[in-house]
C-alpha cells in the first residue's frame, strides 16, 4: 500500500516487540492517567469518566420526558378527561418531543462515543477532553434548567418544532418559547463541540494501521453521525436565532404581513429536522452492525455495503426535508421531486437492514438480552420505514399528515431505529463500563415488557389518526370511535413504561461503573475496546491488520498488555496519544493530551446560565455570566499550545516521532476548520433565506447604499485577510523582533475588520432601510449583528495573541495558534466581504 | 481528498443533481409556473447529464473492485454501489419532471 504521508510501513514488523519492559514504565503510565479525587471529580475529563455522565444524563432525560409522555396518555385514556388542562397539555407534547430529541436521543448517542470510541479506535482518549466535558456540564446544567420550566408552567408550548406564527409574540406573549429558542441554542453549541471532537477523533487518533477498509464500522457510524451534525445543526442555530430576533426586537422573518414568511422557519427547522432522525439512527445502526456479528458469531455480510449505505443515508436524508411541508401549498414539481428522494432514502436502509439479516441467518444467532433487543428494534424500525415510504407518497400524506398515523410512524422508527439498539448497547457494553454485567433474566423481563408495550401503544394508533384524530389534542369528545383505540395506546404506555423500570431496577443492582477491571469480554466481541484497559486506555496501542483483530489475533490481549506495541508507558512524561493521518492511519505526531482543570467546568456552568438567564430578561445578570463564561474559556485557552520537553520522542520500538503538528497536520487546524465549517454552513443558509424572502416579497426591497460604500466594506474585509495572511508568515521568521511584527499585524488586522464592519452598519442605516419594517432589513441587519458578534470574538483572539507575545509564548517552531487563528480571521472576513456582495448586488446587479 | 472524492463520488453527483432540480423548480415557479414546459426539459436533460455522469462512475469504480481486492478493494467496493445507488436515485428523483 501506498503511504500517505511518507511513514515506512515496514517499521510496523517491528511490533509485538520482544524482551522485558523497562521497570516502572507502567506505573508512570498510570501516574500520569490517575483519577480525580474528592471535589476534582466535577473537573475529570478522562472519556472514561466524562462518557459514563453523559450517557446517564442522557437516560435521565428519556426517563423524564417518558414520565410526560404517561401524564399525557393518561389525558387521553378516555374521553373528556379532565387529568391536565389544555395549556398543560401542550407544555406536556411540546417537553416531551423537545427532550427526547434534543435531550436524549443525540446526546446518548454522543455519549456512547465519548465512552467507547478512543477504545475502538485504540487511543487514548478523544482529541479534545475537555471540549467534550464542557459539551457534557453545558448540556446537563441547560437541560435540568429547561427542564424545570414545566414545574411554573414556562415550558414552551407550541410543539416541538414551535412553527410560526403560533410561536411569535403575538400569539405567544410569555417567556415559554424563549425557554425553547434558546435554551436549544446552546444545547446544539454542546452537540456541535461532540460532532468536531468525533470528527477529529475518528479521522486522526486512529491506531496505526487501522485504514478506512479495517475502520470499525461503529466509527464510521459516528463520523457519518458527526459530519451530519456539523451541515444541520448550524440550520436550526441560525432558526433560533431569528426567530429570538423577531420576538425581542420585532424583525419581521417569518412575519408574511412585513415581508417575512412563515416558511422560512419550516425551510430551515426541517433542513435540520429530518438529518436529526437519521442523526439518531445511525450511530444505533453502527451499534447494531457492530453487535450482530459478536451475537450471531458470524463477521458482518456486505460489510462495504453497510458503509455505503450509511454514507447514502447520510448524503439522501439532507433531500428530503419538504415531505414534512407537503401539505404547505409548494409547487407541485418541487414536491414531486421530495417524494422521490424520500422513497430512494428507503433503498440504503434497505441494505442495512438485509445485511443484518443476512449475518444472522449466516451465524448462530443467540437470544440473549441485546439479541432480543436488536432482533425486536430490527423488526420494529421496518414497520416503521413501511409506513415511511406510505408518507413519502404525497397525496397519502396529505391523508395523515398532523394525525396520529405520523405518530405511529415517528415512534416506530425512533423507538425501532435508536431506543431498542441503545438499550442493546447498554447490555452489551456495560461489562466494558462496569465490574458486572446486568442480570440476563431482568433484562428478559423488561425487554418482553417494553416489546409488549410498545406495539400496544403505537399500533392501534395507525388507526387512530386514519380515524381522524390530529396530533397534539388534549382530548376527542366521546363517541367518535377513538375511545377504545386511546385507552389501549394509554394502556401499552404503562406497560412499556413498567419495562424501562425494569431496566432501572437492573442498573441500579447491577451496574458499577470500573475504569480498571470491567467485567471483561464476556461476549468474546472482537473489538480493541475489549483490549484490557485503564484510565490511559490501553497499555500499549496496537497495529491493526484486521477488522476483527481480537477474533484474528488471539495473542494481541496479552501483546497489548506487556507493552508490545506503540506508546507503552508515557514518552513525554505527560499526558498523551497518537495523532495518525486520515486515511491510512500512520502515525505523525504525538499529541499532549489536558489534564483536569476547573476552567472548562465553570465556564460551561456559566454559558448555561448565561443563556437561561436571557430567558426571563434578566440582562445584567446574564451579562456578568457571559463574562464569566468568556474569562473561562480564555482561561481554558491559555493552556494550549504549550512547548513540550523534547522535540521528538521515542514510541516504541525505536520509532522516533515529532511531539508538535504544523498547519494541515495539527489536529487542531482540523478542529478550527470544521468549525469553520459550521460558520459556513450558517452563513449560507443565512444567504438562502435573504434570497428566499426576497422571492416572497420582491416589492418590499429598497435600493442598497452606494457602490463606494461596497468597495470600501469589501477592501476593507481584504486589508484584513492580506494583514492576516502576512502576519502567519512573519511569525514563521526565525528573527529578532518578528514576534512582535506579528502581534502588530493581528491588531491592524481586527481594525480594519472593526472598521468595515463599522461602514457597512452606518451606510445600511444611512440608506434608511429599518429591519422592523421588511423582510430585507430583517436579514440585512441579522447579517451585520451576527457579523458584530464574530468581531466581537476576533477581538478576544486578538487580545490572547497580545497576551501570548507580551508574555513571551510567541515562537516560529510553534506557530499553531497562529494558523488557527488566522483561519478564523480570513473565514469572518471573506464571510462577512460575501454577505455585504450579496445584499449589495442582488437583486438591483443581479438581475 | 481525491480519495474521498472518489469514494463519495456518486453520492456527491446525486447532492448536485438534486440541488439542480430544486434549484431550477424554484426558478421557473417564481419566473413562470414550476411544470413549465422548459422547467421540465431542463430537469430532464440536467438529470441525464447527471444520470451519465454517476453510471460512468459506477462502471469505472466497478471494473477497479473486480480486478482486485486489498485495501482499495474496499474503496472500489463503496464507491461503485454508491455510484449505483446514486444512478437509481437520480433517475428516481428526475422523473416527477417527466411524469407529473
Amino acid at each position: 500500500m501506498k503511504s500517505e504521508t511518507g511513514f515506512d510501513h515496514k517499521l510496523y514488523e517491528r511490533f509485538p516487540t520482544e524482551g522485558e519492559r523497562p521497570e516502572g514504565e507502567l506505573e508512570a503510565l498510570e501516574k500520569v492517567w490517575c483519577g480525580p479525587k474528592g471535589w476534582g471529580w466535577f473537573t475529570a475529563i478522562n472519556n472514561n469518566y466524562v462518557g459514563i455522565l453523559f450517557i446517564g444524563a442522557a437516560f435521565l432525560f428519556f426517563t423524564l420526558a417518558g414520565i410526560l409522555a404517561l401524564v399525557m396518555r393518561t389525558q387521553l385514556a378516555v374521553p373528556d378527561a379532565g387529568f391536565v388542562g389544555v395549556d398543560t397539555y401542550n407544555q406536556l407534547f411540546t417537553m416531551h418531543g423537545t427532550i427526547m430529541m434534543f435531550l436524549f436521543a443525540v446526546p446518548m448517542v454522543e455519549a456512547l462515543a465519548v465512552l467507547l470510541l478512543p477504545q475502538v479506535l485504540g487511543a487514548r482518549d478523544l482529541p479534545f477532553p475537555r471540549l467534550g466535558a464542557y459539551a457534557l456540564w453545558a448540556y446537563l446544567v441547560g437541560g435540568l434548567i429547561f427542564f424545570c420550566s414545566i414545574f411554573f408552567s414556562l415550558a414552551p408550548d407550541g410543539g416541538w418544532f414551535m412553527y410560526p406564527p403560533l410561536t411569535s409574540k403575538t400569539y405567544s406573549p410569555g417567556i415559554n418559547a424563549d425557554f425553547w429558542l434558546l435554551g436549544i441554542g446552546f444545547i446544539e453549541i454542546s452537540a456541535i463541540a461532540g460532532a468536531i471532537e468525533i470528527i477529529v477523533g475518528v479521522m486522526r487518533t486512529r491506531a496505526p494501521g487501522m485504514t478506512l477498509a479495517k475502520m470499525p464500522i461503529f466509527a464510521w457510524a459516528m463520523l457519518i453521525f458527526a459530519v451530519m451534525i456539523i451541515i444541520a445543526f448550524p440550520s436550526v442555530i441560525l432558526a433560533t436565532t431569528l426567530m429570538e430576533l423577531e420576538r425581542l426586537f420585532d424583525w419581521p422573518f417569518f412575519d408574511a404581513a412585513r415581508g417575512g414568511d412563515p416558511l422560512l422557519w419550516q425551510h430551515l427547522f426541517w433542513f435540520f429536522g429530518h438529518p436529526e432522525v437519521y442523526i439518531i439512527f445511525l450511530p444505533a445502526a453502527g451499534a447494531m452492525s457492530t453487535m450482530i456479528p459478536v451475537i450471531a458469531r458470524h463477521r458482518l455480510v456486505g460489510h462495504p455495503l453497510v458503509v455505503m449505505a450509511m454514507l447514502a443515508t447520510g448524503f439522501i436524508s439532507f433531500g428530503v426535508w419538504s415531505h414534512h411541508m407537503f401539505t404547505t401549498g409548494m409547487p407541485t414539481m418541487s414536491v414531486g421531486f421530495f417524494s422521490a428522494a424520500s422513497m430512494a432514502v428507503s433503498l440504503p436502509a434497505g441494505v442495512q437492514v438485509f445485511a443484518w439479516i443476512a449475518t444472522m441467518a449466516a451465524g448462530k444467532m443467540r437470544f440473549n438480552v441485546p439479541g432480543l433487543f436488536i432482533l425486536g428494534g430490527l423488526l420494529i424500525f421496518v414497520m416503521g420505514g413501511l409506513t415511511g415510504v406510505m408518507v413519502a407518497m404525497a397525496p397519502f400524506d396529505w391523508v395523515v399528515h398532523d394525525t396520529y398515523f405520523i405518530v405511529a410512524h415517528l415512534h416506530y422508527v425512533l423507538i425501532g431505529g435508536m431506543v431498542f439498539p441503545v438499550f442493546a448497547a447498554i447490555y452489551y457494553w456495560t461489562p466494558f463500563a462496569g465490574r458486572r454485567r446486568l442480570s440476563e433474566r431482568t433484562g428478559k423481563i423488561a425487554f418482553w415488557l417494553m416489546f409488549t408495550g410498545m406495539h400496544v401503544t403505537f399500533l392501534p394508533m395507525h388507526l387512530t389518526g386514519l380515524m381522524g384524530m390530529p396530533r397534539r389534542v388534549f382530548t376527542y369528545l366521546p363517541d367518535r370511535g377513538l375511545d377504545l383505540v386511546n385507552l389501549i395506546s394509554t394502556v401499552g404506555a404503562f406497560l412499556f413504561a413498567l419495562g424501562v423500570l425494569a431496566v432501572i431496577i437492573d442498573l441500579v443492582r447491577n451496574f458499577r461503573p470500573a475504569t480498571e477491571g470491567n467485567a471483561g469480554n464476556v461476549f468474546d466481541s472482537p473489538g480493541l475496546e475489549w483490549l484490557p484497559s485503564g484510565l490511559y486506555s490501553t497499555r500499549s496501542i496496537p497495529v491493526v491488520k484486521s477488522l476483527y483483530p481480537l477474533w484474528d489475533n488471539p495473542e494481541l490481549m496479552r501483546e497489548v498488555k506487556e507493552g508490545r506495541y506503540f506508546l507503552p508507558g508515557t514518552a513525554t512524561g505527560e499526558r498523551e496519544t497518537l495523532i495518525t493521518s486520515p486515511l491510512n492511519a500512520e502515525p505523525q505526531y504525538v499529541a499532549r493530551m489536558p489534564t483536569p482543570s476547573p476552567w472548562h467546568f465553570w465556564g460551561a456552568i456559566f454559558t448555561a446560565v448565561f443563556f437561561m438567564l436571557l430567558v426571563p430578561s434578566a440582562y445584567g445578570p446574564a451579562a456578568v455570566a457571559g463574562v464569566i463564561a468568556v474569562v473561562c474559556l480564555m482561561g481554558w485557552a491559555w493552556k494550549l499550545d504549550e512547548p513540550m520537553s523534547a522535540e521528538t520522542v521515542d514510541v516504541g520500538a525505536g520509532i522516533r516521532l515529532p511531539t508538535y503538528g504544523v498547519g494541515s497536520t495539527s489536529h487542531g487546524w482540523w478542529a478550527m476548520t470544521i468549525l469553520l465549517f459550521v460558520a459556513g454552513v450558517v452563513a449560507a443558509m443565512s444567504m438562502f433565506s435573504y434570497v428566499f424572502l426576497w422571492s416572497r416579497r420582491p416589492d418590499t426591497w429598497i435600493d442598497p447604499p452606494a457602490m463606494w460604500s461596497l468597495i470600501v466594506v469589501v477592501g476593507g474585509y481584504v486589508l484584513s485577510i492580506a494583514l492576516m495572511l502576512g502576519a502567519r508568515k512573519v511569525v514563521r521568521l526565525d528573527r529578532p523582533r518578528m514576534a512582535m511584527i506579528a502581534t502588530g499585524m493581528v491588531v491592524l488586522a481586527w481594525a480594519a475588520m472593526a472598521a468595515a464592519w463599522r461602514i457597512d452598519w452606518v451606510t445600511w442605516s444611512g440608506a434608511g432601510l429599518d429591519p422592523t419594517r421588511s423582510g430585507q432589513g430583517a436579514t440585512v441587519f441579522s447579517f451585520i449583528g451576527w457579523q458584530g458578534f464574530y468581531v466581537i470574538v476576533c477581538a478576544l483572539m486578538t487580545l490572547y495573541v497580545v497576551m501570548r507575545w507580551l508574555r513571551g509564548r510567541v515562537s516560529p517552531a510553534r506557530p499553531t495558534s497562529y494558523d488557527v487563528i488566522t483561519l478564523f480571521f480570513v473565514f469572518v472576513a471573506a464571510q462577512a466581504g460575501l454577505a455585504a456582495l450579496l445584499t449589495r448586488l442582488f437583486p438591483g446587479v443581479v438581475l | 481528498m481525491k480519495r474521498w472524492g472518489y469514494i463519495l463520488g456518486g453520492l456527491i453527483v446525486w447532492t448536485v443533481h438534486f440541488l439542480g432540480v430544486y434549484v431550477i423548480a424554484s426558478i421557473a415557479d417564481v419566473v413562470a409556473d414550476d411544470g413549465h414546459p422548459l422547467s421540465r426539459a431542463a430537469v430532464g436533460v440536467f438529470t441525464l447529464a447527471c444520470l451519465i455522469v454517476a453510471g460512468g462512475l459506477t462502471v469505472v469504480a466497478a471494473r477497479r473492485w473486480r480486478r482486485g481486492g486489498g485495501e482499495m478493494g474496499f474503496e472500489n467496493a463503496i464507491a461503485a454501489t454508491g455510484g449505483a445507488i446514486s444512478a437509481i436515485s437520480i433517475l428516481w428523483q428526475g422523473l416527477p419532471a417527466v411524469v407529473g
